[in-house]
């Protein structure tokens, strides 16, 4: 049996990640495993799971399968076993509330440990991963039985994954792709802190946060002194960690409540030019494919606000929802709050997608690569690629074809479709050869077309393809 | 069971540890002075006094 070691879990030197036969494992020192055993036998582990705050965990303590892993990973004595997370996302992939919610598992966590005298050891967003729609922590490695319980260490590391990008978005229009695929682990206070004027680093929601750790920061980088005395003497009082605990939680919260989508797709459900009986005959079509094919995952790209990823959702389908759009996927991941459905919803541009990025360019794979539907649902989207992206149909054609593992459905949008003429207001007409034919033929070298059906009241066609 | 793995591979970032040795600090002597404060604030709105008056 075949271990293959997970490339971003290099860094904990308590234990790593590998998948061995489809399942995720983990291996982990003699300190950490008590630590957890230590929770484990308190009840708390069993309740943390079942709440979702952290990832589905097992102990590996006997049989053939730890003899097994043992045999395969000789210097490793602990093994845990974790549930499968659908697809693995990173911050830059998210929205506003998305990283809000994130930091307030991580605190609520936080919180959680204290009251039974552990802590988390580090807080990267990239420890926290979404399961319909609600975020969960999976590094379990990091919990730990600090000495000092009144301070928490991580707290820099998480200003800078949460509060920082959320600020610099609030105040500066800041996207969480440009903060975090640039400086994989955020950015450093003083580059931060450059963002913002001197009078303006006073403002009560930066001066707490920004502005004070920084000018402490300062004046301890002038003394060279350790003091890591301090540092590992023993409290016990948790209050004051846990007061600010608290008060960063409800500033998340807040910062996430502030933010008001108004993207131009996010209200493409108002604008489009459906009409009730179009509507629904695509529905039901699309849904009679997704029921008699059960492709198990789907990848719905330029998703808008989700529509069809719910509908593909109730066709029992774990659903990746991805659109170019920031706020379109903000009122997804709202939808999903309020009706938790096994979707993931994703701000992955398909023109740029997520590259493979961190160390080694393996640490954290691109949006291609961590993706491997059964199908993909590219529903109106045809359109935009060919005039938004100026991409050729043979290059949708292959990038479809690289998207999806066996099926595709595409609604093809003809050129006198009002929303097609919408699109080249302004623009100098090249599509003159986009037409259903050209396009089937495009697709005709990659895949079998297996069903065509005008959508009734409208002039666009459902076509669903199999890759050959 | 060593205790002491914290700082172990990440940066701690000095500020935000500084500033919450600050808080602890403020809260324990908060926290061991609480009953001198508390009565002080009484003594000076005439709680105490009240109280004593209707006892």
């Amino acid at each position: 049996m075949s271990v293959t070691r997970v490339a971003g879990s290099f860094r904990d030197p308590s234990g790593f990640v590998f998948l061995r036969n489809e399942e995720v494992f983990r291996s982990i020192d003699d300190q950490c495993f008590e630590t957890l055993m230590q929770l484990a036998d308190e009840g708390n582990l069993d309740d943390w799971v079942e709440r979702q705050l952290i990832v589905g965990t097992e102990f590996i303590e006997e049989g053939p399968l730890l003899d097994d892993l043992k045999r395969e990973l000789p210097e490793t004595q602990h093994f845990l076993r974790h549930e499968r997370i659908p697809l693995v996302t990173y911050p830059y992939e998210w929205t506003v509330s998305m990283l809000a919610d994130a930091g307030i598992c991580t605190l609520d966590l936080q919180i959680e440990l204290l009251e039974s005298g552990h802590s988390l050891k580090d807080a990267t967003a990239y420890n926290v991963q979404f399961v319909n729609g609600k975020p969960t922590m999976i590094d379990v490695a990091s919990i730990e039985r600090p000495s000092r319980l009144d301070v928490w260490f991580a707290l820099g590391q998480f200003l800078q994954m949460f509060v920082y990008p959320l600020l610099l978005n609030k105040y500066r229009g800041w996207d969480l792709r440009s903060y975090f695929v640039s400086s994989l682990n955020g950015r450093d206070i003083e580059s931060v802190a450059k963002s913002f004027g001197l009078l303006e680093r006073f403002r009560p929601g930066l001066f707490l946060d920004l502005t004070l750790p920084l000018w402490l920061h300062r004046m301890s980088e002038k003394k060279q002194e350790s003091k890591r005395d301090v540092l590992e003497k023993k409290v016990t009082n948790t209050a004051p960690q846990i007061a600010n605990l608290k008060r960063l939680r409800s500033k998340l919260q807040k910062l996430a409540a502030s933010y008001k989508p108004s993207g131009v797709w996010s209200s493409y459900t108002n604008i489009c030019n459906y009409d009730d009986e179009a509507d629904s005959a695509k529905k039901q079509l699309v849904r009679d494919i997704l029921t008699r094919s059960q492709p198990g995952e789907v990848l719905d790209i330029g998703c808008n606000t989700g529509t069809y990823s719910f509908l593909a959702a109730e066709c029992g389908a774990n659903v990746t929802s991805v659109d170019g759009d920031h706020d379109a996927i903000e009122i997804l991941y709202r939808r999903l709050k309020d009706n938790p459905a096994s979707i993931s919803p994703l701000v992955v541009d398909l023109a740029n997608p997520s590259p493979s990025i961190g160390f080694m360019n393996v640490e954290r794979p691109s949006f291609l690569d961590r993706s491997q539907p059964g199908c993909v649902m590219a529903l109106a989207l045809m359109h935009h690629l060919l005039v938004s992206a100026n991409m050729s149909m043979d290059a949708i054609a292959d990038q479809m074809h690289s998207m999806t593992n066996r099926d595709l459905i595409i609604e093809f949008v003809p050129t006198d479709d009002s929303m097609f003429e919408r699109l080249m207001k302004f623009r100098v007409d090249l599509f003159q050869g986009v037409n259903l034919e050209n396009c089937i033929k495009a697709f005709d070298a990659k895949f079998e077309l297996l069903e065509k059906h005008p959508i009734p009241g409208s002039k666009r066609t459902l076509l669903y393809f199999r890759k050959k | 069971m060593n205790p002491l793995t914290t700082l172990a591979y990440i940066d701690p970032m000095s500020g935000a540890v500084v500033l919450q040795l600050i808080i602890a600090f403020i809260a324990g002597v908060g926290a061991f002075f609480r009953h001198t404060i508390i009565g002080g604030i009484k003594r000076i709105f005439g709680f105490g006094r009240q109280q004593d008056a209707s006892s």
